[in-house]
């Protein structure tokens, strides 16, 4: 897996390119957290992204939660249909801010 | 208190002080014994000769006395007899006597009864002195019958002159007088006797006058040994010298008083509660002795006396001397008890510790030095052990990550060819070393294995490296080649060229066809494998030789070719196995190998290779490995026999690492049942969810375990049998999440389960034996 | 009136007491030779007697005979050899007392080949001028020894400066002198071996004494008994108070030589057997006294016990 991070203005675009599972998903964790501060926006783009298990889904709850509680922006786009049913099955689809 | 007073004694300035006093002590006790001893013997022979010569003195003076006595009567008696008719002339006599000598009191002349008919029985004339005159009388009368005086008788009877015994004086006044008498003859017969008397007053004050020593009294004794001198004025005429030494019982006086007596002189010993001595000489004029006594005590007092000095001055001079020498040596140790602590302190790892300053003297000076020398190189090795140490925690990090790049390198899945259901292969590694020289590798190409088992010469780093370009060189060689042959000279010329270091590679590689059964091999100098029969036989393959690879580049390696029944295992080793030692160095051996093969061959590859491992272990038991062990064990299969089922199995470490095993698995399946992709995808993540929930939480942390996942195909399902030997642990008890709840409700857990569930078909947990079995269906 | 017949009576009584007095002189200076006396005077028990004793001694010029017979005194003690020539010659005494038993005498030779009395043949022999002499010169004629004697006054001198070749002693006073005198090793040769054993001290009276008054004549014998056993029992103290006699006296006196003599008297007053003292007057020496004087001719007649002793005993 490969974790590619640009900055566009003010928002970090994380793009995520391969598995995320449970080998892979703390490197996912740790890559972020730098990002997470007070105001930040960050966007996990999926493009690349083949397959999520739930210990991709759990980094992604996280990301979330963290950066809700110091009101930063959480956007994650270019979801495949794989990947996406995942997100829908599990009520992810719902919570998250899927665009 | 105690302790203390141990250390204090046991303590060197101590010592060394106590042994100075003993050593000074010894030898002032022996000078002074020595010059104390001397000065004895002088003082002693001084003192003798000193109370001799005064001795000798007083008495010259008495003799003098008595001697002019002697004359003066002698002379007068030259007179009366010239005068001897003239009776009243004898007065005349006797006053000028007097008058010529002042030391005689009184004088006669004493004649024979009727000598002069007309003058009687006592016709003596006497003068005397009275009160500074000198009168006149008669001597003898009624009273005083002369003749029979022993001043008048004993001259008579000895026919000579006589000095008589002293007596007290008639007068009283405990005046002593003695008497000279001095008998005149007429024709030989007795006439008159001339007697001058003389007081002892003036004797008895020079006796008494000899002041020798603080304690000494001086005595004089007559004839029969009576006192005439003694301190004790009492004994004066009453007592005897004799009677003296009879009541003390002192036998030593009694001598003395003999040897006086006999009118001898000399010196006497003698214990008068303490050592005295008596020195004597005789007053041969009148057969009296004067002796003077001396103690020893008196004699050796000042000897004594200055002894006593030395001494009081020097005890405590000595004292001074060891407290002198204590402190001193305590002082000039003190730098040691200094160093003490500083050793310590570098102990302690302290290597800067401050060292004692003091460098008084020659000694400390080189302490000082060598202390801080040592200080120094302790100091530098224990930096240079630290960066050793860094470097090899280095090296072995660095090792471990070699291990796993070499690991990487032979293939570890097994079974490798699920799909083939010819062939069953099962190989293991293990390194002596983090890394080692051992290789495998084995790959299918147009229904051909090609295999390789190999062992570098050496191990460790150098055997690894050579390991990994043969491991390299034999995918890329073997490729496309058909003749064994030629893989091993394509691997011996890369090998032999720029082997400096002249490491070589035994090999054995084989090509496998399994259309017609042949195996086609070529051996360069590696054991020869061992082919079991499809009837449990063991036996060695025949093989040539040949060279090692990396040594000839131009050798001419040679193919062989053998039919290989279905059914028959062929059993691949490095010489770690059959060489694997025990603690007394007997090897495992090949008849243990062949039997053990032909023991199990009914059994997988996976469990033959395990049996030998297991025997190999027990073997060795506490013996290190000291080689690398690799097995490969091949099986070719009995397609027929096989019954038609679709069977996969995985068998993955409780690491989650192996969850890219899994999705290999999952990959080749979808694959080869051909499922649409959204499904294979599913499946994947149904999959992953429940290994990663075993992997997690079934084993204890830090424990390796397998994991087995089969996959059954039967009728438009897919079975899955996820089983563990963990602890029970049924995942569809977990309590499936709410998934209406917002993001911030939301749990992270019990997502994996739920998905599971939501994928697959039907989710059933069994507990069987120790094993958690979780059956999966899905749906084709 | 009155005052002269005071005056007499008293003058007669005077005289009476004075009369009475014993004046009592031992026969030599002050020593312990007469301890008993000095202990019965000292101890009072003349005085307990109802006697008044004097005791004076002579003078070294002078013999207790003499002032016996000058009337200077009127009890003495004197020798029974010379007591009975002396009565043979008409002395007037009475043995009231006896004290010593044996004779004290013996003769200490100045050499050594002078061992026994034959030995004194022709010899100077010390004697003293005032003592023994009787019965010196009859031993001297019954052995026929031709002695040249010597008469001495006190001392030993004579002997120690060796002016004589032996000399007469007592036992308890010149033999201790010389013994003292460097002569320990000298071997005295006594009379009584030589059959001359002749008891020597007793008291004696005047007869006068003695017939006016017996009573206290006799007392005074008994006193002085009692202080001479007294003496035997306690010779310590005897000798501390014949000491005090000797210097009172101002005499020179050794404390040994008294001890000495006072140890000889004791033995010579005892009785061979017994061991204790007798004080009696033997019949059968009496006889032999008698016998060796008249022998010698030195008495005409036997002088009977009866007659020494006043017919009291």
């Amino acid at each position: 897996m490969e974790i590619n991070i640009i900055k566009e203005n003010e928002t970090s675009i994380v793009a995520i390119v391969g598995r995320l599972d449970t080998v892979t998903a703390p490197e996912l964790e740790a890559a972020v957290k730098p990002y997470i501060n007070n105001g930040a926006s960050i966007v996990f783009d999926c493009e690349k992204l083949e397959y999520i298990s739930s210990a991709g889904l759990r980094v992604v709850l996280s990301t979330h939660k963290l950066l809700a509680a110091c009101a930063g922006q959480f956007v994650i786009r270019n979801l495949n249909t794989e990947v996406k049913s995942v997100f829908d099955i599990t009520g992810f689809s719902k919570i998250l801010n899927i665009i | 208190m105690k302790d203390s007073r141990k250390r204090l004694l046991s303590s060197l300035s101590t010592r060394l002080s106590l042994f100075i006093l003993a050593v000074t002590t010894t030898l002032m006790i022996v000078i002074v014994a020595l010059n104390y001893r001397s000065s004895r013997d002088l003082v002693e022979k001084e003192s003798i000769e000193h109370a001799q010569s005064v001795l000798n003195n007083t008495i010259l003076r008495i003799d003098n006395v008595l001697n002019s006595v002697e004359t003066a009567v002698q002379h007068i008696s030259l007179m009366v007899l010239d005068n001897i008719d003239n009776p009243d002339y004898m007065f005349e006599v006797t006053r000028l006597l007097l008058e010529k000598n002042s030391y005689i009191s009184g004088s006669a002349v004493a004649f024979e009864p009727y000598f002069y008919k007309d003058k009687g029985l006592f016709y003596s004339p006497f003068s005397y002195r009275e009160n500074g005159n000198i009168l006149d009388k008669q001597l003898g009368t009624q009273d005083y019958d002369y003749h029979y005086m022993d001043w008048y008788q004993i001259p008579k009877l000895l026919d000579k002159p006589y000095w008589s015994e002293p007596y007290f004086d008639q007068g009283g006044a405990d005046i002593i007088m003695t008497t000279y008498s001095y008998p005149l003859y007429i024709e030989g017969k007795l006439f008159a006797i001339i007697t001058a008397d003389i007081s002892l007053e003036s004797f008895t004050e020079q006796v008494n006058s000899i002041q020798t020593y603080p304690n000494s009294y001086n005595l004089m004794i007559g004839r029969g040994g009576t006192y005439l001198v003694n301190k004790d004025t009492k004994a004066i005429l009453n007592k005897t010298m004799f009677e003296d030494a009879m009541e003390s019982g002192d036998d030593v006086i009694f001598k003395t008083a003999h040897d006086m007596v006999d009118g001898k002189r000399g010196m006497a010993e003698y214990y008068h509660g303490e050592k005295s001595y008596l020195f004597y000489a005789p007053v041969h004029a009148t057969g009296w002795s004067v002796a003077v006594n001396c103690m020893h005590s008196d004699i050796f007092a000042k000897v004594d006396d200055m002894r006593n000095r030395v001494m009081m001055v020097a005890l405590p001079g000595l004292l001074l001397l060891v407290i002198l020498c204590y402190l001193l040596i305590k002082y000039t140790m003190r730098p040691l008890t200094e160093f003490a602590q500083s050793a310590l302190e570098i102990a302690k790892g302290n290597f800067n510790a401050r060292l004692p300053r003091n460098k008084s003297n020659y000694e400390m000076r080189t302490l000082h030095n060598s202390f801080s020398h040592m200080q120094r190189s302790l100091q530098s090795y224990i930096d240079e052990l630290q960066i050793t140490t860094a470097n090899k925690e280095r090296i072995e990090s660095e090792l471990r990550i070699a291990r796993d790049i070499q690991m990487g390198m032979v293939p570890k899945i097994f079974p490798p060819f699920p799909e083939r259901n010819d062939v069953d292969l099962y190989a293991k590694l293990i390194p002596a070393k983090e890394v080692g020289g051992d290789l495998y590798d084995f790959f299918i190409e147009d229904n051909k294995m090609y295999i390789i088992i190999g062992d570098v010469s050496g191990k460790g780093v150098p055997a690894s490296l050579v390991m990994a370009v043969t491991c390299r060189l034999f995918r890329t060689v073997a490729s496309n080649v058909l003749d064994p042959s030629a893989i091993v000279k394509s691997l011996n010329d890369a090998l032999s060229e720029s082997n400096e270091s002249n490491m070589f590679c035994t090999a054995f590689v084989g090509i496998l066809d399994f259309e017609t059964g042949i195996l086609r091999y070529c051996n360069a100098g590696h054991n020869p494998p061992i082919i079991v029969s499809n009837e449990g036989k063991a036996s060695l393959l025949p093989v040539i030789s040949n060279l090692a690879l990396g040594i000839w580049k131009e050798f001419d390696f040679e193919d062989q070719e053998i039919k290989i029944e279905k059914g028959t295992n062929i059993f691949l080793y490095t010489d770690g196995v059959n060489e694997a030692e025990s603690s007394d160095k007997e090897l495992y051996g090949e008849e243990r190998m062949l039997q053990c093969l032909s023991n199990h061959y009914k059994k997988s590859p996976k469990d033959i290779v395990e049996e030998i491992f297991k025997e190999i272990k027990n073997h060795a038991r506490n013996a290190e490995q000291n080689d690398d062990i690799t097995m490969v064990c091949c099986t070719l299969l009995d397609t027929d026999s096989q019954t038609a089922c679709s069977e996969r199995k995985l068998v993955m470490r409780n690491d989650i690492a192996d969850i890219a095993l899994l999705a290999d698995f999952v990959e080749k399946l979808s694959e080869e049942s051909q499922l649409p992709m959204d499904a294979g995808f599913k499946l994947n993540l149904a999959l992953e969810e429940a290994v990663s929930n075993v992997m997690k939480y079934a084993y204890p942390e830090g424990e390796e375990h397998e994991i087995t996942l089969t996959v059954k195909i039967d009728a438009g399902k897919m079975i899955f049998e996820l089983s563990d030997t963990g602890k029970p642990f049924d995942p569809t008890m977990t309590e499936a999440p709410d998934v209406t709840l917002s993001a911030e409700e939301r749990s992270i857990g019990g997502l994996g389960i739920f998905l599971v569930k939501n994928i697959m078909q039907s989710v059933e947990y069994h507990r069987v034996g120790n094993r958690n079995i979780l059956v999966m269906k899905y749906k084709l | 009136m009155r005052r002269f017949l005071l005056t007499i009576l008293l003058s007669l009584l005077f005289t009476n007491s004075y009369a009475q007095q014993i004046i009592f002189t031992p026969q030599w200076l002050p020593q312990s030779q007469f301890a008993g006396y000095y202990v019965a005077q000292k101890l009072g028990y003349y005085e307990d007697a109802g006697l008044d004793v004097v005791i004076e001694h002579t003078s070294s010029s002078d013999n207790a005979q003499n002032r016996l017979r000058e009337g200077k005194c009127n009890a003495i003690t004197m020798n029974l050899f010379d007591a009975i020539f002396n009565i043979d010659q008409g002395m007037k005494v009475v043995n009231v007392l006896q004290t010593a038993l044996h004779t004290g005498l013996v003769i200490v030779p100045r050499n050594n080949d002078i061992k026994t009395l034959k030995d004194l043949s022709g010899k100077r022999v010390g004697i003293w001028r005032t003592h023994y002499y009787e019965l010196s010169q009859i031993v001297n004629e019954d052995y026929k020894l031709n002695i040249e004697w010597i008469p001495f006054v006190q001392s030993v001198n004579l002997y120690i400066s060796g002016a004589v070749d032996a000399t007469m002693a007592m036992i308890y006073n010149e033999a201790y002198h010389i013994y003292a005198s460097g002569f320990e090793n000298v071997s005295f040769i006594s009379l009584a071996d030589y059959g001359y054993d002749f008891p020597e001290e007793g008291v004696y009276f005047t007869k006068e004494y003695y017939e006016k008054y017996p009573d206290k004549a006799m007392a005074f014998a008994e006193a002085s008994r009692r202080g001479w056993e007294w003496t035997h029992e306690h010779p310590d103290e005897a000798l501390d108070i014949v000491m005090e006699v000797i210097e009172k006296e101002n005499m020179p006196a050794g404390r040994q030589h008294q001890k000495w003599m006072l140890n000889e008297i004791l033995r010579l007053q005892c009785d061979a057997e017994s061991g204790k003292p007798a004080f009696e007057l033997e019949e059968e020496k009496i006889a032999q006294i008698n016998e060796l004087l008249l022998k010698y001719n030195r008495i005409d007649k036997v002088i009977t016990k009866s007659q020494i002793t006043g017919g009291q005993r």
